[in-house]
């Protein structure tokens, strides 16, 4: 079977063939931030219009399908498709930019990284915490409470604030930083 | 939570984030799919023995349909 990381690297490959601007989002930016754990699927945001994969796709190959039906995210507004790997089932989930103020900025400050020699682009933490912000699932609650103990006095907590006053998650936010064990 | 669970909960948190710290970020994106992997691993092990006879296409949709429940189950959750 395929691992999944090389079917994450021609993902990215082939994004980078087709100059569609990305960056990664969900998982794989929770990893690049905090503790690693499994992820069966990668989240990318793309800067193209829908009908616009075409060569992307073509340089994906067959063994990675895309799901013809475009889905749309309520938590932040966006449409997105998903690609799967036919045999393991590994999936990645593509977002498309939206006009959301948030996603928009976020795009702009993206920090760029390499995945498996692929230059590629992941969240800033800053925007990875107001992004999970947004969801309101437990293991969001998790993921943001790791990122915050992991990146510790390194966050620009005054960009934070902003965009959690602008969201109406402050109070969430001021939760999840009272859940922090200190460190005895 | 009782005060010694408490201390050792967050001796165990804070040991876990310092492993992960002793990565480089790339590699901890990496760990992902890695680990992932090795998860299907294990799950492929256990589907050979509970399907005796099958094939391994049958035994790689068994996996599949797992997957599937796993994200209909994560989407649903709270």
């Amino acid at each position: 079977m395929m691992p999944a990381a090389e079917i994450a690297r021609r993902v990215i490959a082939a994004l980078n063939s087709a100059g569609i601007p990305h960056v990664l989002v969900g998982a794989f930016a929770t990893n690049y931030y905090a503790e690693p754990r499994s992820t069966k699927d990668a989240d990318v945001v793309v800067s193209v219009e829908a009908g616009g994969l075409n060569k992307f796709l073509g340089a994906l190959g067959p063994d990675i399908r895309l799901d013809e039906q475009t889905t749309f995210e309520t938590n932040t507004g966006t449409i997105k498709n998903v690609l799967t790997h036919v045999e393991s089932g590994f999936s990645v989930e593509l977002f498309f930019l939206s006009n959301d103020d948030h996603d928009q900025e976020r795009f702009r400050r993206r920090h760029a990284t390499t995945y498996e020699g692929q230059s590629t682009f992941v969240l800033t933490a800053e925007d990875y915490v107001v992004t999970k912000l947004r969801w309101p699932r437990s293991k969001d609650f998790d993921d943001t409470r790791d990122v915050i103990a992991m990146q510790g006095d390194g966050l620009d907590w005054e960009y934070i604030h902003h965009w959690a006053d602008i969201h109406g998650s402050r109070a969430k936010l001021d939760r999840i930083r009272a859940s922090i064990p200190k460190i005895s | 939570m009782n005060s010694e669970v408490k201390l050792l909960a967050d001796a165990l948190f804070w040991e876990k984030l310092g492993r992960a710290r002793a990565m480089k970020p790339e590699d901890r994106m990496k760990a992902g799919p890695e680990l992932f992997d090795y998860a299907c691993g294990i799950t492929l092990t256990a589907l050979r023995e509970q399907m005796p006879g099958a094939s391994e296409a049958e035994v790689l949709a068994a996996l599949r349909r797992r997957l599937a429940i796993k994200r209909q189950l994560e989407e649903a959750a709270p």
